[in-house]
């Protein structure tokens, strides 16, 4: 397999969003350890446009990440997040593992595979965001999520997680809205 | 985002060694006329104050934009 920095080039010329999962999905082959999307990146991958994001958020291995980024031109930022000159996406680690009740899954873009926390902890997410940040575009992002995965989603599991995080209400007032 | 608001961004977000990203979240969340100006100039899809309607139909988008997108085998997701 040829390494990270030649198989980067295949970013070259794509749509900057497509970007994103296509560098997730590398950089996941060149890891031991999963690499999670997460985040407003991930709503935009469930959503297919719906909603854009400006960065690639993952959970993974920071030190990994680190050393392959770096090794590959990327110039990193304070509060981990890297950017290679040549393309779109910044790279954003969250965190290096993801939350003790969030589920994770595989996810697969145009061949290449990481992983994704489920569409449950995706929606609480921002449902979170909206409640506890007061954060009118995670309101709006729920919306759109809920509408888009409502007759895919785990409504038991969905609830539990709510009531988890304290966003139940909101959840309730989100079913009214697009159910 | 326009490109004159963009360099600015970039422009400030450098003087900090931040990226533009991470300014951008601290403009949102602390300073309410910068967020609005910044949302202003976003794209729709991110304008606030839009009507339910609204994006309920661009979410119907997105979700046949998703089952096209699964069904031609571009995108997956195992449970």
């Amino acid at each position: 397999m040829p390494d990270f920095a030649k198989r980067l080039e295949q970013l070259a010329g794509r749509d900057p969003q497509d970007q994103k999962y296509l560098l997730a999905g590398i950089l996941q082959e060149e890891l031991d350890s999963p690499v999670v999307v997460v985040g407003g990146s991930l709503v935009q991958l469930y959503c297919m446009g719906a909603i854009t994001s400006l960065d690639l958020d993952i959970v993974a291995d920071y030190r990994a990440v680190q050393r392959i980024l770096g090794a590959a031109g990327f110039l990193e930022h304070p509060t981990s997040m890297w950017r290679h000159p040549d393309y779109a996406p910044v790279v954003n680690v969250v965190a290096a593992s993801p939350g003790p009740h969030e589920k994770v899954q595989a996810a697969e873009f145009e061949g290449h595979r990481f992983a994704v926390v489920s569409p449950e902890d995706c929606l609480v997410d921002r449902l979170c965001g909206a409640v506890h940040w007061q954060d009118k575009l995670d309101w709006e992002r729920s919306i759109t999520l809920a509408r888009v995965l409502w007759d895919e989603l785990d409504h038991k599991r969905l609830r539990t997680r709510a009531k988890q995080e304290n966003v139940e209400d909101a959840l309730g007032e989100l079913e009214r809205l697009v159910a | 985002m326009s490109d004159e608001l963009a360099a600015a961004l970039d422009a400030l977000a450098g003087s900090r060694n931040e990226s533009r990203s991470a300014l951008v979240e601290v403009l949102l969340r602390e300073h309410p006329v910068v967020r609005q100006r910044v949302e202003q100039d976003r794209g729709p899809s991110l304008r606030q104050g839009r009507s339910l309607s609204k994006v309920l139909a661009v979410a119907d988008q997105g979700k046949a934009n998703r089952a096209r997108a699964i069904r031609e085998g571009r995108v997956r997701f195992d449970a």
